[in-house]
C-alpha cells in the first residue's frame, strides 16, 4: 500500500536574472509504502532539495510544471495553496541549515509552541508545558536550553530542535534534508538513529552514501534532475558492502568514494573512476530529450561515441526487468 | 628515493590559550606541547569544542578574546634550523582571576602580537578555512583575489604569474579568471582558496575543517589533490597540519596524528600505527573515534564534550564513559579522579605518546618504554 | 519580572518624571482664564515656592499648571496622530511589499518625492491647504487635522523601510519552514515577519516621529502659525515666556528655562527609548 506516489513529476524554474527556463527534474518517477525508509543520493545541484520541496509544494508553480504526486490517494497537486495547507502537516521537511530555518528572535519554547498549537489547537498551560517537556526529552534537548535561542546552541542541539518542532506536528510522511551534514561525525549516527526510531516513513537527502546505506530500505540516485538507478536492500546480503548492488555508472562513482574512505588499508591505489573536474552539474535547456549523463559517461570513458549518439537522442525510461533494480540507462540491465 | 632529513619546523611548549565569555572563562588549550617537522602531514582530530582551531590559530597570531595566551612558548624554526621565538611567555595565574564585570586585557594585546606574527603569516605559515563562500570576498573575482597577494615583477602578468598555483589545484585559469566566488562550486571555491593560501610557498599549511560540507566525492577529489601536493612537498620543507572531526577523511592523507580532547593533547604519534588491529596502546577516546568511523551498523560516543568553562579535575575523559576507567576502577581511577595524566611513549616509539593511566598498569605497563 | 528589571535600571529613575507629568497632566483644570496680550502685562514673575512648585508667571499664574495644561493638549493633539503613522506605515509597508511592477515603482518613486520635500516647507504646504477649511479662532481643529495630515504623509517614509524590512525577511528560509508547517499566511507575516522582525522599526521611528511633532508644534506656535487663543500648548509656553523682554532681562532666568528644559528633557525621553529598544538586536 504505498503512502506516496511520484508520477512522471517535471520541474521548471524560471530564473529571473538570466531569463532563462531551465527543466530541473525530469521524469521523476517512484513509490513509497508507509513504513518504509528511502534515501536520494546525489551531489549537490542535483535537485535532491528541489525534489523535496516539489513534494512538498514549497516552491512556485511554473506554467509548464506536470506530473502526479499521490498522498494516501489524493493528487496534492492539484490544490491550490488555500487548500492544501490543510494538508500540509502530513507532509514535512527538515531543513538542511537548522539555524537558518528557525527564526532566530524566538527561544526554543516558543518555536515548539508553535507547531503544537497548530497541531492541538487551543490548550492549557499545564498541558501546553508537559508537551514541550514530552518533546525535549524525547529529542534529547537539554531543559536548560528552554529559554535560549537557536544560535546559543550548538549545530547538533539546533538540529535537534529542528526535528522536534516538525515531530510535533506528527507527520506521517518526513523529509529530512541533509539531517546530518557538517555535524561531528561522533554524533552523526546518534541523530540518524533518533530519526530512523521515531519516524515511521522516512526520506532522507544526502550526498553522503555512508549514511544512506546504513539506514535505509531504498536507494534512489540522482544525477542532474534525472534519477539514474533505484535499488532495493539486499535481504540476503551478508555484509554491508553488498547490501546494495549498483550498476549505473554514476551510481558505482558515488560508492566508490564512500569505498575510499570505508577501507581501513592505509593509503588506496588511487581512484580511477573519478577524475578530476568540474563538478557544476549543468542542467540542460527545456526541451531536451538528451540523458543527462552524456557528458559524465564521457569523461568516464564508459561508453563509446557511437552509443552516445543514442543516449543524446532519447531519454532512457526504467528497465523494467526485475522489480529490485531499477536503471535508467540504454545500456545497463 | 632518497628521503631528506626532517628538519624542525615549529615547536610549542606549554601552551595555554583562555578567552572570557559570558558564561566564563574558557580554557580553550590547556598546556600543549607538540612540534612539527618538516615533511609531515599532521592531523588534529577531536569533536568540536576540544581546541583544534584555537591551537593551530595562535600560530598564526589570532586569538579568540582576552586574556588571550596564557601561558606557552612557539618557536619557529627557519630553513636554516635557527630558531625564532615568536612569544615566550612564563605561566601565569590567570586562569584563576576571573572578574565577572570587567574585561581584562590581553597579556600580550593584539597589536603586538600582529607585530610579531606579520613577517610570518602567509609567507611561512599559511590557513584555509571551512566554508569557502564565507571566506572568500564577495565582490572581487579570482583576478583581484590574487592581485591582493601576488605583485607582479619582471614583466610577467599576474596571470602567468597566477597559473601555477591554479593549476597544482586543478583549476583551469582561462576557465575562472573573471568569475565570482558565488559562480563557482563549493569545491571549486575551496581549492581556489587552496591555491591562494599556496601562492606565497609558505612552509606550513593549515587546513582548518577543510572538506565539512562538501560533498563525498568533491572530499575525495580534494583528498587526492593534497595527497599529491604533499608527494611534491617533501622535497620542499613542507609541512601541512590537517584539522578535521572526520577521523576517516584524515586517516587517508595524513603521516602524524593528534588526537585532541577537552583542550588537550590525548595522543600524537605516526598515522599509521593508528590502523594496527592492535589498538591496545591507542587512547581510548582514539578508540571510540575510530570505532565510530568503522562500525557497520552505526555508533557514536554517548555523552557531550565537557565544558570548558570548568573543566573537570583529573581526566576529562572520564566523564564520557570512558571503558578504561570504568574497568580499572580499583587500580587507577582515583588517578583518573584527581591527576591529569602524563605522556607515555609506546614502546615501537617513533614518538608515539599517549595520555592516559592505563600505562601503569599491566598489561599496558609493558607496552610503555621507560 | 518586567516592572522588576525596571527598577534596578537607571532609566527607570530617568524617565520618571516624564511618567508623573504625564499623568498629572490628566487632574489638571483647563482652565487659564486670561487671554495673554502683551500690552497687558504685569511684571509678576516669582520664584519657585511651597504653593507654587515652579514658580509663577507674568499674570501670576502657577508654571507647572501651565506645564501640565500644555502636556495635555500636546497629548490630546498628538496621540491620534501617533497611532495613525505607525498603523499607516505598517500598512502601506505591506501593501508596498506585495505589489509588483509597475504600480510598486510608482508608489516608490511618489513616496520619495514627498520625502525630499523638505520639512518646514511640507508643514506650510498641509497648512496653506487646510487654513480654508477652518475659521481663525478654531486653531486646535487645524492643529488636530494638520498633525494627522503629516502623519500619514510622513508615514510613507516609513513604509519603504517596512517594506525593504519585510522583503528581506519573507526572503529567508525560516518563512519557507513555518510556510511548511502549515501556518497561515497570515499568521507568518504578522507574527514571523512584522512582529519578530519589524517591530522594533516601528517602535524606533514612531518615537523619532513624536519628538518631530512636538518639534513642529513649538515652531508653529512661535511663528504665531500655531496654537493661538486659548489652545495652551507647550508651544505657547515658549511664545509667550520668550517674547516678553522682560524675561531675559529679569534675572528670572528660570521662566525661560523651564519650557526649554522641558522640551529637552522630553526629546531625551525619546531618543533614549529608541536606544533601548534597538540595543537588544
Amino acid at each position: 500500500m504505498s503512502l506516496l506516489k511520484i508520477n512522471q513529476v517535471n520541474k521548471f524554474f524560471f530564473q529571473k536574472k538570466e531569463k532563462q527556463h531551465t527543466h530541473v527534474l525530469k521524469d521523476i518517477s517512484f513509490d513509497i509504502k508507509a513504513g518504509e525508509k528511502i534515501g536520494i543520493v546525489g551531489e549537490s545541484g542535483c535537485g535532491k532539495t528541489t525534489l523535496a520541496k516539489t513534494i512538498l509544494r514549497l516552491h512556485d508553480t511554473h506554467a509548464e510544471d506536470s506530473g502526479e504526486i499521490v498522498f494516501e490517494n489524493l493528487n496534492i497537486l492539484q490544490f491550490d495553496d488555500k487548500a492544501y495547507r490543510k494538508h500540509r502537516p502530513h507532509l514535512q521537511l527538515i531543513y538542511q541549515d537548522p539555524f537558518l530555518s528557525l527564526n532566530q528572535q524566538m527561544t526554543v519554547q516558543k518555536i515548539l509552541k508553535e507547531p503544537l498549537r497548530l497541531r492541538h489547537g487551543k490548550m492549557t498551560e499545564q498541558k501546553l508545558s508537559s508537551r514541550i517537556e514530552n518533546l525535549m526529552y524525547t529529542y534529547r534537548i537539554q531543559p536548560q536550553n528552554m529559554s535560549k535561542t537557536p544560535q546559543q546552541l550548538s549545530g547538533g542541539e539546533c538540529r535537534r530542535v529542528g526535528i522536534a518542532r516538525v515531530m510535533a506536528l506528527e507527520p506521517s510522511f518526513l523529509i529530512a534534508d541533509e539531517p546530518v551534514a557538517s555535524l561531528d561525525a561522533s554524533i552523526k549516527d546518534q541523530i540518524m538513529q533518533l530519526l530512523v526510531s521515531k519516524v515511521k516513513t522516512l526520506m532522507t537527502i544526502s550526498h553522503d552514501m555512508r549514511i544512506i546505506k546504513k539506514y535505509v530500505d531504498k536507494i534512489i540516485v540522482l544525477y542532474s534532475g534525472m534519477i539514474v538507478e533505484i535499488v532495493e536492500r539486499n535481504p540476503d546480503a551478508q555484509s554491508a558492502s553488498e547490501a546494495f548492488m549498483f550498476n549505473h555508472p554514476y551510481s558505482k562513482v558515488l560508492l566508490s568514494s564512500v569505498e575510499y574512505f570505508d577501507s581501513k588499508v592505509a593509503k588506496q591505489d588511487k581512484l580511477k573512476h573519478i577524475q578530476d573536474s568540474d563538478a557544476e552539474i549543468k542542467i540542460p535547456k527545456r526541451g531536451s530529450e538528451a540523458c543527462r549523463c552524456i557528458d559524465l559517461c564521457h569523461q568516464l570513458g564508459v561508453r563509446s561515441e557511437i552509443e552516445l549518439e543514442k543516449c543524446d537522442a532519447v531519454f532512457p525510461k526504467f528497465s523494467e526487468k526485475t522489480s529490485t533494480k531499477k536503471v535508467a540507462c540504454h545500456y545497463v540491465e | 628515493m632518497n628521503k631528506p632529513k626532517q628538519k624542525k619546523l615549529i615547536e610549542v611548549s606549554n601552551l595555554s590559550v583562555c578567552f572570557d565569555t559570558d558564561e566564563g572563562r574558557v580554557q580553550a588549550v590547556r598546556d600543549v606541547s607538540f612540534y612539527i617537522r618538516t615533511g609531515e602531514i599532521i592531523g588534529v582530530v577531536g569533536e568540536s569544542g576540544s581546541g583544534k582551531s584555537v591551537t593551530t590559530s595562535t600560530l598564526l597570531g589570532w586569538v579568540p578574546g582576552a586574556p588571550g595566551i596564557v601561558s606557552g612558548e612557539v618557536t619557529y624554526y627557519d630553513e636554516m634550523e635557527l630558531p625564532h621565538e615568536l612569544f615566550s611567555i612564563e605561566k601565569i595565574d590567570a586562569i584563576k582571576n576571573y572578574k565577572k564585570k570587567g574585561k581584562e586585557d590581553p597579556i600580550i594585546s593584539e597589536y603586538e602580537l600582529s607585530k610579531r606574527f606579520k613577517k610570518y603569516r602567509h609567507d611561512q605559515i599559511s590557513m584555509i578555512f571551512q566554508e569557502p563562500k564565507r571566506y572568500l570576498h564577495p565582490f572581487w573575482s579570482v583576478e583581484k583575489h590574487f592581485k591582493t597577494i601576488l605583485i607582479p615583477l619582471n614583466g610577467e602578468t599576474l596571470k602567468e604569474l597566477a597559473t601555477p598555483f591554479l593549476e597544482i589545484v586543478g583549476l583551469n585559469v582561462g576557465d575562472i579568471w573573471n568569475l565570482y566566488p558565488h559562480n563557482l562550486s563549493g569545491g571549486m571555491n575551496q581549492r581556489l582558496m587552496i591555491s591562494l593560501a599556496l601562492s606565497r610557498s609558505p612552509r606550513i599549511l593549515i587546513a582548518d575543517e577543510m572538506t565539512t560540507g562538501l560533498d563525498v566525492t568533491t572530499q575525495v577529489r580534494l583528498a587526492e589533490m593534497l595527497s599529491k601536493l604533499i608527494e611534491d612537498a617533501e622535497d620542499e620543507n613542507r609541512a601541512i597540519i590537517m584539522i578535521s572531526h572526520d577521523i576517516a577523511f584524515v586517516l587517508k592523507i595524513v603521516n602524524v596524528l593528534m588526537v585532541m580532547y577537552a583542550g588537550d593533547i590525548v595522543e600524537f604519534g605516526p598515522a599509521h600505527l593508528f590502523y594496527d588491529d592492535d589498538q591496545e596502546d591507542n587512547h581510548p577516546y582514539t578508540n571510540a573515534l575510530l570505532n565510530v568511523f568503522y562500525s557497520e551498523t552505526g555508533a557514536f560516543i554517548e555523552g557531550d564534550v565537557p565544558s570548558s568553562i570548568n573543566p573537570p579535575r583529573g581526566c576529562p575523559f572520564r566523564e564520557r564513559n570512558c571503558p578504561v576507567y570504568k574497568a580499572n576502577m580499583n587500580e587507577i581511577g582515583h588517578l583518573c579522579e584527581q591527576e591529569r595524566p602524563q605522556k607515555y611513549f609506546t614502546k615501537d616509539s617513533q614518538g608515539h605518546w599517549v595520555r592516559c593511566h592505563k600505562f601503569l598498569i599491566k598489561p599496558w605497563s609493558d607496552i610503555v618504554s621507560s | 519580572m518586567f516592572l522588576r528589571n525596571r527598577f534596578k535600571s537607571i532609566y527607570f529613575y530617568l524617565f520618571l518624571p516624564a511618567m508623573v507629568l504625564i499623568i498629572g497632566s490628566f487632574f489638571v483644570d483647563n482652565r487659564l482664564e486670561t487671554i495673554y496680550d502683551e500690552s497687558d502685562y504685569m511684571v509678576t514673575w516669582a520664584q519657585p515656592s511651597s504653593s507654587h512648585p515652579l514658580g509663577t508667571d507674568g499674570y501670576g499664574f502657577d508654571v507647572l499648571t501651565f506645564l501640565l495644561i500644555g502636556i495635555k493638549t500636546n497629548i490630546k493633539l498628538f496621540l491620534l496622530a501617533v497611532v495613525l503613522f505607525s498603523t499607516s506605515g505598517l500598512f502601506m509597508g505591506i501593501g508596498l511589499s506585495y505589489m509588483k511592477g509597475l504600480s510598486n515603482k510608482i508608489f516608490d518613486a511618489l513616496f520619495n518625492l514627498i520625502n525630499s520635500i523638505p520639512l518646514v516647507l511640507l508643514i506650510l504646504l498641509i497648512l496653506i491647504i487646510i487654513e480654508g477649511f477652518f475659521d481663525s479662532y478654531d486653531t486646535f481643529r487645524k492643529l488636530f487635522l494638520l498633525f494627522n495630515v503629516y502623519a500619514v504623509v510622513s508615514a510613507s517614509k516609513l513604509s519603504i523601510e517596512l517594506r525593504g524590512r519585510i522583503e528581506e525577511t519573507k526572503r529567508k528560509d525560516f518563512i519557507e519552514s513555518s510556510k511548511a508547517l502549515g501556518l497561515s499566511p497570515v499568521v507568518i507575516l504578522f507574527k514571523h515577519i512584522i512582529y519578530y522582525n519589524c517591530r522594533k522599526s516601528i517602535i524606533a521611528n514612531t518615537l523619532h516621529f513624536v519628538a518631530q511633532l512636538l518639534f513642529i508644534e513649538i515652531t508653529l506656535t512661535y511663528l504665531d502659525l500655531g496654537a493661538t487663543g486659548d489652545v495652551i500648548t507647550i508651544g505657547s509656553m515658549f511664545k509667550i515666556y520668550f517674547t516678553s523682554i522682560d524675561a531675559f532681562t529679569t534675572l528670572n532666568h528660570w521662566h525661560v528655562a523651564v519650557p526649554s528644559f522641558i522640551t529637552l528633557y522630553f526629546i531625551f525621553v525619546l531618543t533614549q527609548s529608541t536606544k533601548r529598544f534597538l540595543k537588544n538586536e
